[in-house]
């Protein structure tokens, strides 16, 4: 059962790093730079190691695994994509930027990529907020809070088949949902959640912010650690109010953290299949509305049959470029909104 | 500054790449000078023509698609009456739990070349299989390998090589057999006679309109998406969903097949189905169980489903005769086949359990398992008493007999869709059933998607 | 789950030192509809489970709660496959998972958080690049490199691929990278070397971090099923996620209530786990020494 976290509220933190004293907003910038790969703060000079490899022993086996398991398969993939190689076997040959040039064509394809995109879109902003609230609603040490704490992280643990089936059974037509919606007069017939393509797209967008919002509840728990507890004690003597300290002190003080969330989900919703198999089938919603890209590379890809493995790499050399430059692009535009 | 070396060091991958795509291409193709299969360098013996000789001996591989769990001990008693009616062979069974259309293991093994030496395949498994050349020719490497089976059975249960020529890749195996499953009350309801099954698939249509007039929302004929029908209904109305090779779709030459998109967009919009079931993978098992559907399941297996798990349906339960229509004979359901791998290391031991596994004795064996409802392929195992006097008037006794009858006639002349294109079918049907497409313009929109996928095959 | 409030351990504090009544019942109010929407699939899971043969799983009709509980859905899960077995497995790879994911990504990510040596920007592109490959463009290369070396049907062939995720990786960097510079270079002064400050000073300051790495791996070792589907083959090697998936046999039909009955035995290890480890996490949480 739940147990009490073992420090009341009262008693103020005394952790090592935060009895030195730095000075809050120094620390909010060095936590801003976390993720991304640049000049290193208070960096005291080229403090170069002596034996250079030693830096490279200890980073060995990341770059090893990244390397083995995931560089390497995909400069295979890479050379695929020039060719006409089936999934299973058999001779391939050499056919230029075809698979290129039929992507390009592709009215299918590029349904894909809208969707795709959308859900980043859509998912992105909610899963970097929703969460960071859920996160500060249970920050407080309140009799029970632990439980409560458990308890939002079990969506992560169920299994997608049960997650299916009791979706299903939400949005279905005669659902728990529909039957509330009409309980309350707010509705007259049943909303088509299931069989509406853009409902389905919109409902598959609510299940993975709901997976979500207890894992990336996590990351921001471990984040609000660093936002000073002062800053908050001394707005609120101003007479700030929740939502006013919400966005003008906890948000830039995880600002970091936030932009952690943003590019996780951001690839996480490029890579979407699970969800929208679950709740528009094999065919991925009526006519294939609600295909996203892996879903796409599937169907052209990897069918043992009609697949074409060429065509397939192609579509996730794009899937690849699309996550990279929607990434760059994030980060650019969340630094020039720093600047 | 940042991006700057960002975009050098991605330029610096993708130049390696290139240089390893060269590199890549150059060194392909395998030398040694034993056969090859499916790009896998296997022994001679195993292709091309001649009979396969060699000691049975040698420890195999047997792989089944998640039967452990209800069948353990059925399968090992035939591998040790196996084992030890061959000494020297040994059989290790594994179970893959999988059961989509396709065990991804088993693709990731074929491509590894490392095939289970005995499998438990599907007709998509198998269909592409022996396209990419994985399987054993086993009418060319046992001359005498048709004998046990029905000859209907064994005539139709070929599947095409690369070049598109018929082989026999499979030994038939056991099939689900295909009926009608109703609630008698529902149907009585909407004023059809539930002993007078209807023999066309549009009769059927008709018989699902008035069950949709009679439920007014409260119940409803069947599910909506298309994929449980095509191309099932399509082979029942005789109408060729491909071309001979197999290499391009025709079922849009058919006048039918827009007929049949018309009755399914109407039925749909009359609510004979479920809006919600457009496009979901539940099949009519749960709303049948709750008395909301009027047909089930044409699996016989879902007469004992209903049974075990809605007690109070199952008495309200009546089987009858699939319609014949077109074809003038029944389908036998999704059969289930026994393959040999051609990257076998001990192809005459793998030989030998797959005929010994699908011989008369061991299939009438199984299907006399009181937990199955599956039917045998071979001759003396269909006329065994077991399915022939059938007693008992019950829906399970009687599904067991209608299906026993249906076999001595009926084949496995299913048309193999890849499941890419059958949904690329579906998913026009699915448009047409909204009212976004007429259906002429879904069967025409289904037919140029379908042959898309089947051109990037080759 | 009978105890919805519980108590701490040190002297009772009064309610009022929680804050106002009114931001209280709010804060519950709330605290609870997100209960509602989070925990309420696996309560129906749970119930339906318990369910006996004949009452309604899904439908407008199904009402939740079991008019006839019985565990034998239960029994049968533990009749129809060995579930020890599988628990057994998971645990394999669980712990390998953990032990390198922690060893390599604390040691990987304080080097990338440090100035002063050539190459870590390429690392860093190469870590951030390998996270966005679709695995099922790579599925298939992966197997064949596992079956050369030989790892096909074998536990570590399932671990070896996830030994040091990249994610995790960045996520240690950018803890470490929050720690302030000044204890360092008085540790510096101390004439502590790189080991002893990566063991004393920055691994205990990275605490919430470590926390969400070993979380994340274990569920992910542990809900994972296509990699060991394409891996494993002999029953006796399967985990918990694969083989409980045999429950749903769709070929001769299957019981809902068991494949639920399945699914809640794979949640409650991960379950009791959690409620056993969020109190660790949390003391660092409120001690305000987590970096992200």
């Amino acid at each position: 059962m739940a147990t009490e976290t073992a420090e009341p509220v009262t008693v103020p933190g005394t952790g090592r790093a935060a009895s030195v004293p730095g000075t809050a907003p120094s620390r909010i910038r060095r936590i801003g730079r976390a993720v991304l790969p640049g000049p290193v703060p208070g960096a005291n000079g080229a403090a170069l190691y002596r034996r250079w490899w030693l830096p490279w022993l200890w980073t060995a086996p990341a770059i090893v695994c990244a390397v083995v398991f995931g560089v390497f398969p995909f400069l295979n993939t890479v050379i695929l994509s020039f060719t006409d190689a089936k999934p299973l076997g058999g001779a391939a040959s050499f056919v230029g930027l075809d698979n290129y040039t039929r992507m390009l064509g592709d009215s299918d394809f590029w349904l894909a990529t809208r969707n795709s995109i959308l859900y980043a879109v859509v998912v992105v902003p909610l899963m970097v907020l929703l969460p960071l609230m859920l996160a500060v609603l249970v920050e407080k040490n309140l009799p029970g809070i632990g439980f409560f704490r458990s308890a939002f992280y079990t969506p992560v643990l169920a299994s997608s088949v049960v997650v299916g089936l009791s979706w299903q059974w939400l949005l279905a037509d005669d659902g728990l949902v529909n039957t509330w919606l009409q309980k309350a007069h707010l509705i007259r017939s049943a909303v088509p959640f299931l069989s509406d393509s853009w409902l389905i797209l919109f409902s598959a967008m609510g299940l993975t912010l709901w997976k979500g919002l207890g894992w990336y509840m996590i990351f921001y728990l471990a984040a609000l650690g660093n936002v000073p507890k002062e800053l908050h004690e001394a707005a609120q003597m101003d007479g700030a109010g929740a939502v006013r300290r919400f966005w003008h002190i906890t948000v830039p003080g995880v600002r970091q953290a936030m932009m952690l969330v943003g590019t996780l989900t951001g690839i996480g919703c490029l890579r979407v299949f699970t969800e929208i198999f679950m709740l528009g089938s094999s065919t991925g919603g009526p006519g294939g509305a609600d295909r996203t890209l892996p879903f796409y590379i599937r169907d052209v890809g990897l069918d043992p049959i009609s697949g074409n493995a060429g065509y397939g790499s192609a579509v996730s050399v794009a899937l690849f470029v699309l996550t990279l430059g929607l990434t760059l692009l994030a980060q650019r535009l969340t630094k020039e909104d720093e600047a | 500054m940042r991006a700057g070396r960002l975009t050098a060091s991605v330029a610096g991958i993708i130049a390696l790449t290139l240089t390893a795509a060269g590199c890549g291409l150059s060194g392909g193709g395998s030398g040694g000078g034993d056969g090859t299969a499916g790009g896998c360098k296997v022994d001679k013996g195993n292709v091309g023509s001649g009979k396969l000789t060699g000691d049975v001996k040698g420890q195999i591989t047997f792989q089944t698609t998640n039967l452990k769990k209800d069948f353990g001990a059925f399968f090992n008693g035939v591998i040790a009456s196996f084992e030890k009616a061959h000494p020297g062979a040994k059989v290790k069974w594994i179970d893959d739990p999988g059961d989509n259309t396709f065990t991804q293991g088993t693709v990731a093994d074929a491509q590894a070349c490392t095939l289970p030496d005995v499998i438990n395949v599907n007709a998509p498994t198998a269909t592409a299989l022996t396209k990419a050349g994985y399987l054993l020719n086993l009418s060319v490497k046992d001359p005498q390998v048709a004998r046990p089976f029905v000859p209907s059975f064994w005539k139709s249960a070929t599947f095409q090589d690369a070049s598109g020529s018929a082989i026999h890749t499979t030994l038939p195996w056991y099939t689900g057999g295909v009926l009608l499953t109703y609630n008698k009350d529902l149907l009585n309801k909407a004023g059809i006679d539930p002993a007078k099954p209807p023999t066309t698939l549009f009769g059927l249509f008709a018989d699902y309109e008035k069950v949709a007039k009679a439920g007014q929302g409260k119940f409803y004929a069947t599910m909506a998406n298309p994929i449980w029908r095509i191309p099932s209904d399509f082979d029942q109305m005789n109408i060729k969903t491909l071309s001979a090779d197999g290499k391009s779709a025709v079922f849009a030459n058919d006048p039918r097949t827009t007929q049949w998109v018309a009755w399914m967009a109407k039925l749909y919009k009359e609510g004979a189905m479920p809006k919600d079931s457009l496009s979901s993978s539940n099949d009519p098992s749960t709303l049948y169980s709750q008395g909301k559907v009027a047909y089930g399941s044409t699996n016989p297996s879902f007469v004992r489903f209903v049974k075990q798990n809605s007690p109070s349906i199952y008495a309200r339960t009546a089987v009858g005769q699939q319609p014949y229509d077109a074809l003038g004979r029944a389908s036998a359901g999704a059969p289930q086949y026994i393959s040999v791998a051609a990257t076998s290391k001990h192809a005459p031991v793998a030989l030998a359990f797959a005929e010994y596994l699908t011989n008369a004795e061991n299939q009438t064996a199984w299907c006399k398992d009181p937990d199955v409802v599956i039917f045998p392929t071979t001759t003396a195992s269909l006329n065994d008493p077991f399915f022939q006097n059938v007693t008992g008037s019950d829906p399970f006794s009687q599904a067991r007999k209608l299906v026993a009858d249906q076999l001595k006639t009926a084949d496995t002349n299913q048309t193999n869709l890849s499941p890419a294109v059958q949904n690329a079918i579906v998913g026009q049907v699915q448009l047409a059933m909204q009212g976004k497409k007429s259906p002429a313009q879904a069967v025409k929109d289904a037919q140029a998607k379908a042959n898309e996928l089947l051109k990037q095959a080759g | 789950m009978t105890t919805a409030v519980e108590k701490p351990r040190r002297p009772m504090p009064r309610w009022r030192e929680y804050g106002r009544p009114r931001e209280l019942v709010v804060r519950y109010l709330l605290l609870l509809l997100v209960l509602g929407i989070t925990v309420g699939p696996l309560v129906w899971q749970f119930l339906a489970s318990l369910k006996g043969v004949g009452e309604d799983v899904f439908g407008a009709d199904a009402s939740l709660l079991p008019h006839h509980p019985t565990l034998r859905a239960y029994r049968e899960v533990f009749d129809q496959v060995p579930v020890a077995t599988y628990i057994r497995n998971s645990l394999i790879v669980v712990v390998l998972s953990i032990t390198s994911q922690l060893v390599f990504s604390t040691t990987a990510g304080y080097m990338l958080s440090k100035p002063g040596w050539k190459g870590r920007k390429a690392v860093w592109v190469v870590l951030v690049a390998s996270m966005m490959f679709p695995f099922e463009s790579i599925m298939v290369s992966l197997f064949l490199s596992i079956r050369d070396l030989g790892l096909v049907d074998n536990l570590v062939g399932v671990w070896l691929p996830g030994f040091v995720g990249a994610i995790n990786v960045l996520l240690m960097r950018g803890a470490f990278l929050a720690v302030p510079r000044e204890i360092e270079d008085s540790a510096m002064l101390d004439g502590a070397n790189e080991w002893q400050r990566f063991r004393y000073l920055y691994l205990p300051s990275a605490w919430g971090a470590i926390m969400v790495v070993t979380i994340n791996t274990f569920i992910s070792a542990w809900d994972d099923f296509l990699w060991p589907l394409i891996v494993l083959r002999s029953e006796s090697h399967m985990t918990l996620t694969l083989g409980l998936s045999r429950l749903q046999s769709s070929s001769f039909g299957y019981d809902q209530r068991v494949v639920m009955a399945g699914s809640v035995i794979s949640v409650i290890p991960v379950l009791v786990l959690f409620v056993i480890t969020q109190r660790w996490f949390y003391r660092g949480v409120s001690a305000g020494a987590v970096k992200l």
